[in-house]
C-alpha cells in the first residue's frame, strides 16, 4: 500500500470530478494543493502521451521529485483517471484503474448522474477506497 | 532557431574572449580621473573590435580569418574570484533592483497569458534574467580549473608625469599586487607585457615624452611599448554620454562607473581605438598563435602516437597511489594537463574549435583517470560548448554538458555553482534549438539543487520555457511559476512573487481544481496586502472565505487572514460582495400588507384563492380600487400600478435564507435590508435614489426604519430570517438586497436577484407578485389605520350542534378613526353576528325566554342585510359604530356547527378610514379559524297523522348520542314557527283538569320524566325515542306568549329550568339559516336542545347548550289521507209523526301527502253480505281490538257522554239495528285537493227506526296527481302507489224515539 | 386461474423483449427530464404516477388479452395476478404478495429486484423521489379499468436504503361503473 496516493478523475474539460486521498499517510493540508498541482500539471504530459498510444493505461507519465503520476484514459469520453503515488507498482495500479473504470461506467449508467458533473455518490467513494486498499 | 543559435554563439564568444590585465600607476589613474573614469573603464568601450580582417594560423597550416575580435580588460585587482558572500549579495541586489523592469518587461497585465508569452518570446540580452545569468557567470570567472579567464596579456600603464617611468614600469609588475592566479602558479607568470606611456595632453605637448618612449623601447623592446595621449579636444557631452553607455559593459564588481560628463577625450577616442587595435593585432593574437603552436608541438610530441599513449597510461598507473582528494590533484601551470588546457582554451578563444575539441577530449580522459572531477567537469563543459559551436552531434553536446553538470554537483560545495552555470549553458542551447521542454527540464533540475533565490529565478525561466513550448504547456507553466513564486516569497522578493503569481492565476482560476486556486489566491492576497494594494488583497481573500472543501483549520485560517486584512484597511465602511454566509438571493419570500391585512399568521399563510368568494360582495369593484389609489396623492408616479402597495408605518417582511458553508461557526451581526427610497416629493428626479441609498446607511436620517438582526451560524447550518423594513414616509421603496457584518469586522452585501416563478412551478403560499421586478418594489402610501382583530372564547373543538358565544374584538391602534365596518364569513350558517346586548348577560341564560325588542330589530336589520348581498351574509355594523383611534370594540358572535367534521371559517372584516385623503380607500382584515366538530346528538323525527283528528299528528323523536365519550342532558324540545305547537302525550285525566294551569306543569313534567323520557341523561352511543302530540296552531299570527307551548321542557320535575326561546335570538337565526326560507307550511322544524356539563363537578357557567335542528319533516302517515265524519252523537226523533228521520253529516278529508290529489267519496248501499261482513268486522274490531292510545282517547268520550247506556244495551241496540239510507249522490268527487288542504263533503242519512247505527258505510278512493315514483324525497308517499282506497271509520249514531 | 408462475411464464413467452439497458436508460431519461422540468421532487412523483396511470389504462387490455386470465372477482386474486403475472410479463420479475391487512383490503407487493432501478442512485438533490413511482400509476390505472378504485404507493424503496421495494396496495372501493378520472388529483 502506497504511503501517499492521491486519486483523481478528471473530466474531459479538465476539471476534477472526483478526488480522494487514498494513501495511508495522514492527510496534510499543504499536501492537498501540492498533489493537485502535480496532477494538474501532468495533464499537459498526458495530452501528448495519449496520441502516442492507443492503450488506455498510459503507465507512468510524469514525476515530480519522488512523486509519480500514472494515468488511465477511458476510451469513450476522454476522461482521465490519474493516480499520484510514491511507490512503483505497475500491475497493482493497472488493476486498480481497470476496476475503477468499471465503477465509473456504472456511474455513467445512472440516469440521475449528469456526465461530467462532480461524483458525490458515497457508494462510489467507498468502493474506490476499498479498491485502493486492495491494489495499491 | 538560427537567429537564436547565432545569438548564443555570439554570447559565448564574448564570454570567452581573451582577458587583458591592466597595471597602472596612481598618476596615470588620476589623469584618467579627470573623466571620472578609471583607465580600464576608459578602454573597455573600445575593446570590441569589428571589421578587422586578420589572418590567424594555429596548429593547422592554412590560416583562417577573424572578422571581429574582443578583449576583456580588467584591472589586476579585479582578476580574482569574489568571495561567495559578496557575489551572492551582488546577485540578490540585481534581482531586487530588476523587480520593477521585470514587470515593465511585460507590457500589460501580468495576469494576461498572451502578454507573458510575448515577453518570454521576445527575450533579449538586456532582459533582467540575461543580466542576472551573465553576472552570475562572471562571479564564477577566474577559476583555477580553467584557463579561459587567465589573462593572456598585461598592460603596464605609467603616466608621463611620473618621474623615472622606467623604474615605475619595473616595480609595477611585482608580486604584491598581482592576482592570485599568477602568484599561486595556477598560470604561467611569464605573460605578454605591453608598456604604455599615458600622456595627458593638457599637461603639455606630446613630444615631451618621446625620449621616455625611446628609453622604454631600449629597455623593453621595440614592439612592446607605446604611448597613449588622452584628454585632448573639447567636451561634447551629449554625444559622449550615449556613446559611453552604449559601449560600456557591466564590470563584475560595480566600480565607480559613473557616466557623468567626460571632459575632454573626444578626439582621443580614435587614438584609443587605434591603440587597442594595435595591441590586439600586433601583440595579443600573435602571442596566442605562437603559444598555441608551441604547446601543440609539445603535446603532439609527448602525447600523440601509440608510444606516448602507453607511456602516459603507465605513468598514470604509477600516479594511482596518490590519495585523490575531492578536487583531485592540483595541477601547476607547468603540468602537462594545464598545458593542454591552456592550449585548448587559447584555441577556443581563437575560435579554432576543432583543435580545442581534440585537446579537450585528450584532456578529459586524463582528468577522468586522475579522478580530478572538477577539472573533468570543466573539460566536459567545454567539449559541449565546442560541439555546439561546431554545431555537431547535438546529442553528444548535451551529454557532455550533462556529465559536466553531474560531476560539478558531485564535487559539491562552491563547485556546485558551476553545475548551475552548465545548466544555464545547456538550457540556452536547448532554447536556441527550440527544444523548450528540455530546456525547462534542465532549469528545473538545476533549481532543485540551488539556493532559494536562484532556484526561483531558474524556475521562473523554466516556466517560460514551458510557455514557449509548442503546444504551450500552460499547466506546467503555471505550476513552475507557482514554485518560483514560493521561492521568491521565501527570500522576500515580494514583487517578483506577486508578478509570477499574478501570471499563474489565469491558468488556475475557475478550473475546479479548488486547492490550487485557493493556494494561489491565498498567496496573492497576502502579497498584495504586503505590497499595500488592499483592494486586491480583499478581492483575493473573498474568493477564499467560502471554501467548503478545505479543512476546518484552513477555513479558519483563511477567514482570520481575511478579517485581519479588512480590519486593517477598509473596515466596515466598504460593502463587500461577500458570499459568506451564503444567501439565497434568487428566492426571497415577501410578506407585506396592502389593503389586505391579516389577523394571524395562519390567515397570512392561507392561499389567496380562498378569500375571493368571501370578499365578493364585501369589497368595492376592483376598478374602483384602482381608481382610488390612482387618485391618491402619489399619482405623480409613473406606472404606479407596477408596484406593490404598502402603507407607511407598517412592516414589510422579507424572508431570506442564510447558510454557512464552512465547518466552523461564524457569527453575523447587524443584518438588515438595504433599500432605495424615493420620497414622493422627489420622485421625479431619479438621482435621489442614490442619495437615499446612502442615507439608508444611517437609519436615523432615512425615512425608513430597518431593524437589525444578529445571529451566529453553526457549521453548515441553514436558517431563514425574516428581515423587516418599515417605511415612515410616502414614496417608492425598493428592497435591493441585504447587508450584514461578518464577525464584527467585514461588512457584507448581496443584491437580491429575484426571478419570476418558473413555468409549471407550483405556486408558493406567499403572495408574490407574478413579475420579478415588482416583487421587491413598493409604493408606500399615506398612513392607514390597521385594525387588530381577535376572536376570544372560540374553542378548538366542539360538539356538533353546540352553541357558542364568541367575542370579536376590534382594536384600532392608530389615531385615525375607522368607519363602515362590515363583516363577512365563509360559513354564514355557522357563524352569526350577535348584537351588543348579548354580551351583557351571561351565556346560557341569555337564550331563555324573555322580552325581546332590541333583538327583533337587530334581526330585522340582518334579514335586510341578508337579501342585500348575493352570496352569503354580509353583516355591516350599525352606522353609528365608528372605531375611534386607540379604542376597542367587543362584538358577540354566535357559533353553531350543525355538521361534524373539520370546519375552517374564513372571515373578512372590511373597514374604511375616516380620514378624507388616504392612499387606500378601504382595508380588510382576514381571519381564519379551523374548528373540529365532533359528532354529538343525531336526531330524527317521524310524524304520523292521527287517524281521528285532522289537526293532530303524532311526533316521534329519535335521539342518538353519537359522541364517543360525553353524555348529554336533553333539556327541551321545540318546534319552530307559529304554524305548529307541540304538546306532550298525556293521559286524558291530566289533560282534562286545568288546561294550561301553572300547577299542572310539574305534574306534566313528572309524567314526562316518568313515561315519555325516563332519563334526560343520554350516555354515549345510546338511543332514545320521545313521543309528542303535534297540533296545528289554531290561529295564525298568535302572540309569542302562546308559542311557549311549542316548547316542552324535558328537565326533571325538580329542576325548574326556564325554557329556551327559539323563536328569536341566535337559535332562531341559526334555524333560519338552516331552513332557507320556510317555504311550505306543511313541514315542521323541530329543535332539540341539549345541554352538558364538562365533567361532573365543574362550575355552572361552563354549561354547554346544544341545539339540533331537524327541518322540513313532513307528515308521513300510513296513508296520505285522513278523513273524519262529524255527526251528532244522538238524535231524537219521533218516528210516529215522521216515518224517517234525516240527519246531515259532514265528512272532512285532509290531504296529508305532499301532492295534490283527486278524491272520490262513495257511499255504500244496503249491506250486501259482503258489506254486512265488513260492518260486522267493523264492530268486532271496535269491540275487541285494543285500540291505539289516540283512538282510545277519542273513543272514550262518547261512551261517557251516553253514560246511561251500558255495554250490553249497546249490544242490544246493535242487534236491533235497522238499515239506513244515504240520501245523497252515490259518489262525489273532489277533483283536486291540494297538498295539506282539507275539504268537506256534506252527506245526508235517512233512518227509519230508532237505534244506534254505524256510519262507516262509505269508501274513499284517491289518486295522487303529478306523482312520479322516482322522487328524491323519501317520504312514505313515494313508496306507496298513487292509487288508494280506504273504508270509513266506524262512527256510532244513536237515534232515539222521542216520547211524546 | 392457473398456478401463478406458469401463468406468468406463458404470457411472457410471446412478449418480444427489449434490451434491458436501453429500457432502463429510457426510463431514466424520462425521470431526469421530469426533474429538470418540475423542480420539486413531489411534483415529479405526481407526474410519474399520472404517466403510469395513463399507461395502466391502456396496458390492462393488452394484459388481459395476452394472459387469458378470467376477470378475478376477489381483490386477493387480483393482487396475486398483478404480482405473479403482471410484473413477470412486463418487467420480467415477479413480486410476492404479503402482509395483508385484517379486512383484506390492503396488501403489499414486494419486489426484490427492479429492472427500472438498475444502476440508479439517488443524489442528495433528489431525496424524497420515488424513482419507480410510475409502477404505482400503472397498477392504479389498470385496476381502475377493472373497476377497482385503489390507492397505490411505495412504502419501501431500495434506492432509499430499504431492503426491498414494497408497493402498498389499498382497495378503496369496487365501483360498478367507470370512475371518471380527473387530472388534478
Amino acid at each position: 500500500m502506497a504511503s501517499t496516493a492521491c486519486f483523481v478523475i478528471v473530466s474531459r474539460n479538465d476539471c476534477p470530478i472526483y478526488e480522494s486521498e487514498v494513501g495511508t499517510a495522514p492527510k496534510k493540508d499543504e499536501a492537498a494543493h501540492l498533489h493537485q498541482f502535480i496532477l494538474h500539471a501532468s495533464l499537459d504530459i498526458v495530452q501528448d502521451v495519449v496520441w502516442t498510444t492507443n492503450a488506455m493505461y498510459l503507465k507512468l507519465v510524469d514525476k515530480f521529485n519522488d512523486l509519480l503520476v500514472s494515468v488511465y484514459v477511458t476510451a469513450d469520453t476522454h476522461t482521465r483517471l490519474m493516480l499520484l503515488h510514491d511507490s512503483r507498482n505497475e500491475d497493482g495500479i493497472k488493476n486498480f484503474f481497470q476496476e475503477v473504470h468499471e465503477l465509473y461506467i456504472k456511474m455513467l449508467l445512472n440516469p440521475l448522474y449528469v456526465p461530467g458533473s462532480r461524483i458525490t455518490s458515497p457508494f462510489f467513494d467507498t468502493r474506490v477506497r476499498t479498491l485502493a486498499r486492495k491494489y495499491l | 532557431m538560427e537567429a537564436a543559435g547565432a545569438a548564443l554563439a555570439h554570447l559565448m564568444r564574448d564570454r570567452f574572449s581573451p582577458v587583458v590585465m591592466v597595471l597602472s600607476t596612481p598618476r596615470a589613474e588620476e589623469s584618467c580621473r579627470k573623466n571620472h573614469l578609471g583607465f580600464v573603464d576608459l578602454l573597455r568601450p573600445f575593446s570590441v573590435l569589428d571589421q578587422i580582417n586578420v589572418p590567424v594560423r594555429t596548429a593547422s597550416e592554412q590560416p583562417y580569418r577573424l572578422q571581429d575580435f574582443q578583449l576583456r580588460i580588467f584591472n589586476a585587482s579585479e582578476i580574482r574570484q569574489p568571495s561567495p558572500e559578496i557575489a551572492e549579495e551582488h546577485l540578490v541586489e540585481i534581482v531586487t533592483n530588476s523587480s520593477d523592469d521585470a514587470v515593465g518587461a511585460l507590457q500589460g497585465d501580468p495576469a494576461n497569458i498572451e502578454v507573458v508569452k510575448q515577453m518570454a518570446e521576445s527575450e533579449t540580452q538586456v532582459s533582467w534574467f540575461q543580466r542576472y545569468s551573465k553576472s552570475f557567470m562572471s562571479t564564477l570567472a577566474f577559476s583555477e580549473h580553467e584557463a579561459l579567464d587567465h589573462p593572456v596579456a598585461c598592460l603596464l600603464v605609467v603616466s608621463s608625469k611620473d618621474e623615472s617611468p622606467l623604474s615605475q614600469f619595473v616595480d609595477l609588475f611585482n608580486g604584491n599586487q598581482l592576482p592570485r592566479l599568477l602568484n599561486e602558479g595556477a598560470m604561467d607568470p611569464k605573460i605578454l607585457k605591453h608598456y604604455v606611456l599615458l600622456h595627458d595632453v593638457q599637461d603639455g605637448a606630446l613630444d615631451g615624452c618621446n625620449e621616455i618612449l625611446f628609453e622604454m623601447r631600449g629597455a623593453f623592446g621595440v614592439n612592446n611599448c607605446g604611448v597613449l595621449p588622452i584628454n585632448s579636444g573639447a567636451p561634447d557631452v551629449a554625444f559622449q554620454l550615449d556613446f559611453w553607455t552604449r559601449r560600456s559593459s557591466l564590470p563584475i564588481i560595480p566600480s565607480s562607473h559613473s557616466t557623468s560628463e567626460l571632459v575632454c577625450i573626444v578626439s582621443s577616442d580614435v587614438q584609443i581605438t587605434d591603440f587597442l587595435l594595435d595591441v590586439t593585432l600586433k601583440q595579443v593574437i600573435p602571442h596566442m598563435e605562437q603559444k598555441i603552436r608551441m604547446l601543440n608541438q609539445q603535446v603532439s610530441a609527448t602525447r600523440k602516437g601509440l608510444k606516448n599513449q602507453l607511456k602516459n597510461l603507465w605513468w598514470r598507473k604509477g600516479k594511482d597511489d596518490t590519495p585523490d582528494v575531492q578536487t583531485g590533484p592540483v595541477y601547476t601551470f607547468s603540468s602537462m594537463e594545464s598545458q593542454i588546457r591552456v592550449l585548448a582554451d587559447y584555441a577556443f578563444m581563437l575560435r579554432d574549435y576543432d583543435l580545442a575539441l581534440s585537446n579537450y577530449r585528450l584532456l578529459s580522459s586524463d582528468y577522468k583517470t586522475d579522478k580530478a572531477w572538477k577539472h573533468y567537469a570543466g573539460v566536459q563543459e567545454m567539449i559541449g560548448l565546442c560541439l555546439f559551436m561546431l554545431d555537431q552531434s547535438r546529442r553528444e553536446a548535451e551529454m557532455c554538458l550533462d556529465t559536466a553538470y553531474n560531476y560539478y554537483q558531485k564535487c559539491g560545495g562552491l563547485t556546485a555553482k558551476y553545475a548551475t552555470r552548465t545548466a544555464l549553458w545547456l538550457s540556452e542551447m536547448h532554447k536556441a534549438r527550440g527544444q523548450f521542454r528540455e530546456a525547462a527540464g534542465v532549469l528545473f533540475r538545476a533549481s532543485v539543487e540551488e539556493l532559494d533565490l536562484r532556484a526561483g529565478v531558474l524556475l521562473e525561466q523554466a516556466a517560460y520555457c514551458y510557455l514557449r513550448a509548442s503546444p504551450p504547456m500552460l499547466r506546467k507553466f503555471g505550476f513552475h511559476l507557482v514554485l518560483a513564486g514560493n521561492r521568491y516569497i521565501v527570500c522576500a522578493q515580494h514583487k517578483h512573487a506577486m508578478r509570477v503569481y499574478r501570471s499563474a492565476l489565469s491558468i488556475f482560476e475557475d478550473q475546479g481544481w479548488k486547492y490550487i486556486s485557493d493556494h494561489v489566491h491565498f498567496h496573492l492576497g497576502r502579497l498584495s496586502h504586503f505590497l499595500g494594494s488592499f483592494d486586491l488583497a480583499i478581492l483575493h481573500f473573498m474568493k477564499l472565505i467560502s471554501c467548503s472543501h478545505q479543512s476546518p483549520t484552513n477555513q479558519s485560517n483563511f477567514l482570520r487572514e481575511f478579517l485581519y486584512v479588512v480590519q486593517n484597511t477598509v473596515g466596515k465602511d466598504k460593502l463587500l460582495e461577500l458570499d459568506l454566509p451564503a444567501v439565497k438571493v434568487e428566492n426571497v419570500c415577501v410578506h407585506f400588507e396592502d389593503h389586505r391585512t391579516y389577523a394571524s399568521s395562519a390567515a397570512a399563510a392561507a392561499p389567496e384563492e380562498i378569500w375571493g368568494p368571501v370578499e365578493e360582495g364585501l369589497l368595492p369593484a376592483v376598478t374602483v380600487t384602482l381608481h382610488t389609489w390612482m387618485d391618491a396623492p402619489s399619482k405623480s408616479l409613473p406606472q404606479v400600478k407596477d408596484f406593490n402597495i404598502c402603507v407607511a408605518g407598517e412592516d414589510i417582511g422579507v424572508d431570506v435564507e442564510f447558510s454557512n458553508p464552512l465547518q466552523i461557526p461564524i457569527d453575523i451581526s447587524s443584518i438588515c435590508l438595504s433599500c432605495e427610497f424615493i420620497e414622493t416629493a422627489a420622485a421625479s428626479e431619479e438621482i435621489d435614489s442614490q442619495i437615499s441609498k446612502e442615507e439608508t446607511a444611517d437609519i436615523s436620517a432615512s425615512p425608513l426604519f430597518l431593524p437589525q438582526e444578529a445571529f451566529s451560524l453553526k457549521p453548515e447550518e441553514k436558517i431563514v430570517v425574516r428581515l423587516m423594513v418599515k417605511p415612515l414616509k410616502e414614496g417608492v421603496l425598493k428592497v435591493v438586497g441585504v447587508n450584514w457584518i461578518l464577525s464584527g469586522v467585514a461588512a457584507g452585501h448581496r443584491d437580491f436577484a429575484v426571478l419570476g416563478p418558473r413555468i409549471k412551478r407550483s405556486k408558493s403560499g406567499a403572495r408574490d407578485e407574478p413579475l420579478p421586478h415588482q416583487r421587491l418594489k413598493f409604493h408606500v402610501l399615506r398612513h392607514m389605520p390597521r385594525l387588530d382583530v381577535s376572536v376570544h372564547e372560540l374553542p378548538a373543538r366542539v360538539n356538533s350542534g353546540e352553541l357558542h358565544r364568541v367575542v370579536l374584538e376590534l382594536y384600532n391602534p392608530s389615531k385615525v378613526p375607522v368607519k363602515k365596518l362590515k363583516l363577512k364569513s365563509s360559513h354564514s350558517n355557522s357563524l352569526l353576528v350577535g348584537d351588543p346586548a348579548d354580551l351583557d348577560m351571561e351565556f346560557p341564560s341569555c337564550l331563555e325566554v324573555q322580552a325581546q325588542e332590541g333583538q327583533q330589530e337587530v334581526h330585522n336589520a340582518e334579514s335586510f342585510e341578508q337579501d342585500s348581498s348575493p352570496s352569503g351574509l354580509v353583516f355591516s355594523f350599525p352606522e353609528g359604530t365608528v372605531l375611534e383611534g386607540g379604542s376597542t370594540v367587543l362584538w358577540p358572535l354566535w357559533f353553531h356547527a350543525s355538521h361534524a367534521g373539520m370546519l375552517s371559517i374564513n372571515t373578512v372584516i372590511y373597514y374604511e378610514s375616516d380620514g378624507a385623503t388616504v392612499g387606500l380607500m378601504y382595508r380588510t382584515v382576514r381571519m381564519t379559524h379551523t374548528i373540529q366538530v365532533l359528532p354529538a346528538l343525531c336526531i330524527s323525527v317521524q310524524i304520523s297523522p292521527s287517524p281521528m283528528h285532522l289537526q293532530q299528528f303524532f311526533l316521534r323523536l329519535d335521539v342518538e348520542n353519537q359522541h364517543l365519550t360525553e353524555s348529554f342532558w336533553l333539556r327541551q324540545v321545540s318546534c319552530a314557527g307559529d304554524h305548529w305547537c307541540l304538546a306532550p302525550l298525556l293521559p286524558p285525566m291530566v289533560e282534562q283538569e286545568g288546561m294550561g294551569g301553572t300547577d299542572t306543569a310539574e305534574v306534566r313534567a313528572a309524567f314526562l320524566s316518568a313515561s315519555v323520557c325516563p332519563s334526560q341523561l343520554l350516555p354515549p352511543s345510546q338511543t332514545l325515542s320521545l313521543f309528542f302530540k303535534l297540533l296545528v296552531a289554531q290561529h295564525k299570527g298568535r302572540s309569542s306568549s302562546e308559542e311557549v307551548t311549542s316548547n316542552i321542557g324535558l328537565g326533571p320535575p325538580s329542576s325548574s329550568e326556564p325554557l329556551i326561546d327559539i323563536s328569536s335570538g341566535p337559535l332562531f337565526r341559526f334555524l333560519l339559516s338552516a331552513t332557507n326560507p320556510m317555504s311550505d307550511s306543511g313541514s315542521v322544524d323541530v329543535v332539540l336542545i341539549s345541554e352538558q356539563q364538562e365533567g361532573m363537578g365543574t362550575v355552572q357557567d361552563s354549561l354547554r347548550v346544544g341545539a339540533h335542528h331537524v327541518c322540513h319533516c313532513s307528515v308521513q302517515g300510513a296513508q296520505p289521507f285522513v278523513w273524519v265524519m262529524e255527526a251528532p252523537k244522538c238524535v231524537v226523533h219521533d218516528f210516529w209523526t215522521q216515518p224517517f228521520c234525516e240527519v246531515s253529516v259532514t265528512l272532512t278529508i285532509r290531504n296529508c301527502s305532499i301532492f295534490a290529489a283527486s278524491v272520490r267519496v262513495e257511499t255504500l248501499d244496503l249491506p250486501s253480505a259482503a258489506s254486512s261482513q265488513t260492518t260486522q268486522g267493523g264492530w268486532t274490531s271496535l269491540g275487541v281490538s285494543t285500540p291505539p292510545s289516540g283512538e282510545s282517547s277519542k273513543a272514550e268520550p262518547p261512551r261517557k257522554s251516553t253514560s246511561g247506556v251500558p255495554n250490553t244495551e249497546v249490544m242490544v241496540n246493535r242487534a236491533s239495528c235497522g238499515p239506513f239510507l244515504w240520501c245523497n249522490l252515490q259518489a262525489s268527487t273532489i277533483h283536486t285537493l291540494p297538498a295539506g288542504a282539507s275539504a268537506k263533503v256534506p252527506l245526508r242519512i235517512a233512518f227509519f227506526a230508532p237505534g244506534s247505527y254505524d256510519l262507516s258505510r262509505y269508501r274513499i278512493s284517491w289518486t295522487l296527481l303529478e306523482f312520479e315514483p322516482t322522487s328524491s324525497l323519501s317520504t312514505a308517499a313515494t313508496s306507496k302507489e298513487a292509487l288508494g282506497t280506504g273504508l270509513g271509520h266506524p262512527l256510532l249514531l244513536t237515534v232515539v224515539q222521542s216520547i211524546t | 386461474m392457473a398456478p401463478p408462475t406458469r401463468a406468468g411464464d406463458y404470457p411472457f413467452a410471446p412478449v418480444d423483449r427489449v434490451n434491458a439497458e436501453l429500457f432502463t436508460l429510457t426510463y431514466g431519461a424520462i425521470v431526469r427530464q421530469l426533474l429538470t422540468d418540475f423542480e420539486e421532487v413531489e411534483e415529479v412523483n405526481k407526474q410519474l404516477d399520472t404517466m403510469g396511470y395513463n399507461i395502466g389504462v391502456r396496458l390492462i387490455d393488452d394484459f388481459l388479452a395476452k394472459s387469458n386470465i378470467t376477470r378475478c372477482s376477489e381483490f386477493k386474486d387480483t393482487a396475486e395476478v398483478i404480482a405473479k403475472v403482471g410484473f413477470k410479463m412486463f418487467l420480467g420479475v415477479s413480486a410476492t404478495v404479503s402482509n395483508w391487512s385484517a379486512d383484506g383490503s390492503e396488501c403489499s407487493l414486494i419486489l426484490d429486484d427492479n429492472p427500472l432501478a438498475d444502476f440508479v442512485e439517488l443524489p442528495d438533490t433528489c431525496q424524497g423521489l420515488f424513482y419507480c413511482n410510475i409502477l404505482c400509476g400503472v397498477i392504479r390505472g389498470a385496476l381502475e379499468m377493472v373497476s377497482m378504485r385503489t390507492e397505490v404507493k411505495f412504502v419501501k424503496d431500495m434506492l432509499r436504503g430499504d431492503d426491498a421495494f414494497e408497493i402498498r396496495l389499498k382497495l378503496l372501493e369496487q365501483v360498478a361503473e367507470e370512475y371518471p378520472y380527473k387530472d388534478d388529483e
